[in-house]
């Protein structure tokens, strides 16, 4: 691995480990969320950026994740309920796989947006015949312990970004985006892959969501199913660079930055930035910053 | 489960069919845009929610109709329709480096707008969800009790719908907008004005969303992020009666109307959601093979 | 049939209404050339199509090895060793061009790991003189090297049987000599069977041992270049094409 590529992974990783060690409880919570979307757009690009099936739902996962820690609190140990959060978020996307990955192109955009809100109205319809409209979580672990393993999680979603990448099952996702059909004539198995890329991508995020229920102690479906985080992690991709395990690190910090700025004060102004920077990007530089300052001529090793 | 005498009431049959008339007029629009140019507009329900914030002021600041502020809304939903093309979507129709990516570029530029309409009136008009009362006296046709309102709606909305059949099916530039639907490159090559249609398709299509968000804004909450169930309700709809198809939009219009006023009225309100997003992901993952797609039938 | 590596037996393919095939047999020795000729719509391309496993024959088997693949996936029949190149040729074209054999190296019949996978690219590449342009992104070339990249491709599946579709449509006249020199080369190095739909029919008539003629989807006749360019029938299909 050449000095250039690792060093922003190395800035990024000496950074986050001196955070609790420097900064005071606030900054902590800042970098827990900036670690958080980390981890949800590197898994994002899993599928995503290698495929191309670009998914507008990854926010199922998170919510399916957090939905089962908070079912599970008390009942069952972190240690095992949050890997069994990702299991579960890996499974179900297993089980949609087949037929929602026949689905090609913007449809398939649009068909994840629709199941994410599909699970979210279905949670919420469960939720009312428990009886229940939000629930709270007491005697949750500290920040402190939630932002290492949260650290744990974004390495953890960079490495699976990466190593998909330099595997020949990364390079059998590279050939079904460019070309599917001509992928399929070369022997690779592109319905396996779509859906083993998928429930990756799927796996990190849902135990990012137990994790970020048990900070804020808080579920309530229609927030821990909210759109806008399958937007932003879509945004903050493209912006960043979706073909590139750097790419989310860029786009991730720069709208934590922002959000940072803006949220408390005028969160409509941070969102409709999101929005412009949306389509700017798409219009003048789908690549992604990492793809202008990164690009890809060479061997994809 | 409520009783039979009320599923088989006119009162519950007129519902769907006002509910189906918007559903078809909102489809209408989306069907004819992407139709003619295969942009998929998931900011067509924002559209709507334009078309009703302006029937709200228009009623409240000046007493204006709702009937006139829905043509008010239109030429305003319409021009930004037209804005967009020019500034937008006639370069990426053109460049060949878009156009390989367009649908899933213009959705994704869709997406942008989509949020941007909805935080810039959220950021305007705040996220308090406003109403009005306008022509809200019964009216009953038989056993039927109805609003004006939602007489009113259904007449407009089925107007539009009609004349626009027609006009498809009679005049020139409709066989013209039919030509570019069903056989793009054949349409250019006998000689359709192909920017002409396509800046009409996309002022007609926007502005028939920005008139209906006018006529609903008579019965619904108006808030900033009302549009979403209306976007989905319409791509259930154009997906139902085959993407392209005004009339079987149509068709279909009212067809999802149906399930929904009836499907409410089986179970309950709660419901309401879990099915229109059900049919949506049924009907996208089941659609049909082929229809705009090269493959015939290969898999 | 003794020999054969692939039979057709009386395959047919009905597109809603339209009858793309009708009761095609064809029974293809191994190393064997056959060419593939027909009018635009005869079903030539269907006939890869329903070979290749992207649409399942209506009637009728197709037996590889004395197997029949029908109902198989695409992929699954890469691996059985059969590999084809598009009338549109579709590369990986975000790729580089080693990049492109690299991967149907080690996905194909005899998926190899990454070092074996590389020689086996460079190598081909040599063969169909692609070599100096490895490191380019497939879209960067012209319409001749990309077909001859297709061609590497196909070959770097370690299949046994190769589908050609038009594989020298749109070439000019040395590049079609060119193609017809590199097919020669790689199907004596690599022991290939090949099956070859082709309009020029210079180059149909010089490299294929026998000859399918395929009319409104159904077979006409089979046999030797020389024999199916005398034929009565098959001249009446193509008034005025001079063989």
């Amino acid at each position: 691995m050449r000095w250039a590529f690792a060093l922003p992974f190395g800035i990024f990783l000496g950074t986050a480990i001196l955070v609790p060690f420097t900064f005071g409880l606030y900054g902590l919570g800042v970098a827990f969320q900036l670690l958080m979307w980390i981890a949800l757009t590197e898994s994002w690009i899993i599928l995503s950026g290698m495929t191309g099936y670009i998914s507008l739902g990854h926010v199922v996962f998170f919510g399916l994740g957090a939905y089962f820690t908070v079912l599970t609190w008390q009942v069952w140990p972190l240690y095992v309920a949050l890997p069994f959060a990702g299991v579960l978020s890996f499974a179900f996307a297993i089980v949609v796989g087949w037929p929602v990955l026949r689905v090609r192109g913007p449809y398939f955009v649009i068909l994840t947006f629709g199941l994410a809100e599909l699970v979210k109205y279905v949670v919420i319809k469960i939720e009312a015949a428990f009886g229940e409209s939000e629930r709270l979580l007491f005697g949750v672990p500290s920040l402190e312990t939630l932002y290492w393993i949260m650290l744990a999680l974004a390495i953890a979603a960079t490495v699976m970004a990466q190593a998909a990448r330099v595997t020949r099952f990364g390079q059998g996702l590279l050939a079904i985006r460019e070309e599917e059909e001509a992928a399929a004539t070369v022997g690779v198995p592109v319905v396996r892959y779509k859906i083993l890329a998928y429930a990756l991508s799927g796996l990190i995020p849902g135990i990012v969501g137990g994790v970020v229920a048990l900070r804020t102690t808080y579920f309530e479906p229609s927030a821990a199913f909210d759109p806008i985080v399958s937007f932003s992690v879509l945004t903050m991709a493209i912006i960043g660079g979706s073909d590139d395990a750097r790419g989310p690190l860029l786009g991730a910090a720069f709208f934590t930055l922002l959000s940072e700025l803006l949220w408390a004060k005028a969160p409509e102004i941070y969102l409709i930035l999101l929005g412009v920077a949306l389509i700017g990007f798409v219009l003048v530089l789908p690549e992604g910053i990492c793809g202008r300052l990164f690009p890809r001529t060479r061997r994809a090793q | 489960m409520p009783n039979l005498d009320i599923l088989l009431s006119g009162q519950l049959f007129a519902a769907a069919v006002v509910t189906g008339s918007i559903y078809a007029m909102v489809a209408l629009g989306l069907n004819l845009v992407y139709g003619t140019m295969r942009l998929i507009n998931i900011a067509h329900g924002d559209l709507l929610m334009v078309g009703a914030y302006v029937a709200f002021w228009g009623f409240n600041l000046f007493g204006m109709s709702p009937v006139i502020a829905a043509l008010l809304a239109g030429v305003l939903t319409g021009a930004l329709g037209a804005v967009l093309y020019f500034a937008l979507f006639k370069r990426m129709l053109l460049s060949s480096k878009f156009e390989r990516r367009l649908e899933a570029n213009s959705l994704l530029i869709f997406i942008g707008a989509s949020v941007i309409l909805q935080n810039v009136f959220s950021l305007a008009f705040t996220g308090t969800s406003r109403g009005y009362q306008y022509l809200d006296s019964v009216i009953h046709i038989g056993s039927v009790s109805i609003t004006a309102n939602r007489l009113v709606s259904f007449i407009l909305s089925a107007l539009v719908c009609a004349t626009t059949l027609i006009f498809l099916r009679l005049s020139v530039n409709g066989l013209a907008i039919q030509a570019l639907i069903q056989k793009r490159d054949a349409a250019v090559v006998v000689g359709v004005d192909v920017d002409r249609i396509q800046i009409g398709s996309l002022f007609f299509g926007f502005a028939v969303a920005g008139a209906a968000g006018a006529l609903v804004s008579m019965n619904v909450e108006i808030t900033p992020f009302m549009g979403f169930p209306f976007t989905i309700a319409s791509f259930v709809v154009v997906i139902l009666g085959g993407l392209g198809n005004i009339f079987g939009g149509v068709l279909a219009g009212f067809v999802v109307g149906a399930i929904e006023t009836y499907g409410v009225a089986l179970t309950s309100s709660g419901w309401r959601s879990i099915l229109i997003y059900a049919i949506f992901v049924v009907a996208l993952v089941v659609r049909p093979e082929g229809l705009l797609t090269a493959r015939g039938g290969a898999r | 049939m003794t020999g054969a590596i692939l039979e057709l037996r009386s395959v047919g393919k009905t597109f809603g209404g339209l009858r793309a095939l009708h009761d095609v047999s064809l029974a293809v020795r191994t190393g064997e050339v056959v060419g593939i000729m027909g009018a635009n719509g005869a079903g030539k391309t269907t006939l890869f199509t329903l070979i290749g496993g992207h649409a399942a024959p209506s009637a009728g088997d197709i037996v590889l090895d004395g197997h029949s693949i029908v109902g198989l996936s695409p992929d699954q029949i890469c691996r059985r060793g059969i590999a084809r190149t598009f009338q549109i040729v579709r590369p990986f074209h975000g790729l580089t061009v080693r990049d492109n054999v690299v991967i149907a190296s080690r996905f194909g019949a005899k998926s190899c790991d990454a070092a074996t996978a590389n020689r086996v690219a460079d190598d081909l590449l040599e063969s169909v003189g692609l070599a100096d342009r490895s490191d380019d992104l497939a879209a960067a070339l012209t319409l001749s090297a990309q077909k001859r990249l297709e061609v590497a491709r196909a070959v770097a599946t370690a299949a046994r049987i190769v589908l050609l579709d038009e594989v020298m449509a749109g070439l000019t006249p040395a590049e079609v000599a060119d193609m017809l020199v590199i097919l020669g080369r790689l199907r004596e190095r690599h022991g290939l069977t090949v099956l070859m739909i082709e309009h020029v029919m210079r180059a149909l008539m010089q490299i294929s041992e026998r000859i399918l003629v395929l009319h409104h989807g159904e077979c006409i006749t089979v046999g030797p270049p020389a024999v199916v360019a005398a034929d009565e029938r098959v001249r009446a299909c193509y008034l005025g094409n001079r063989a």
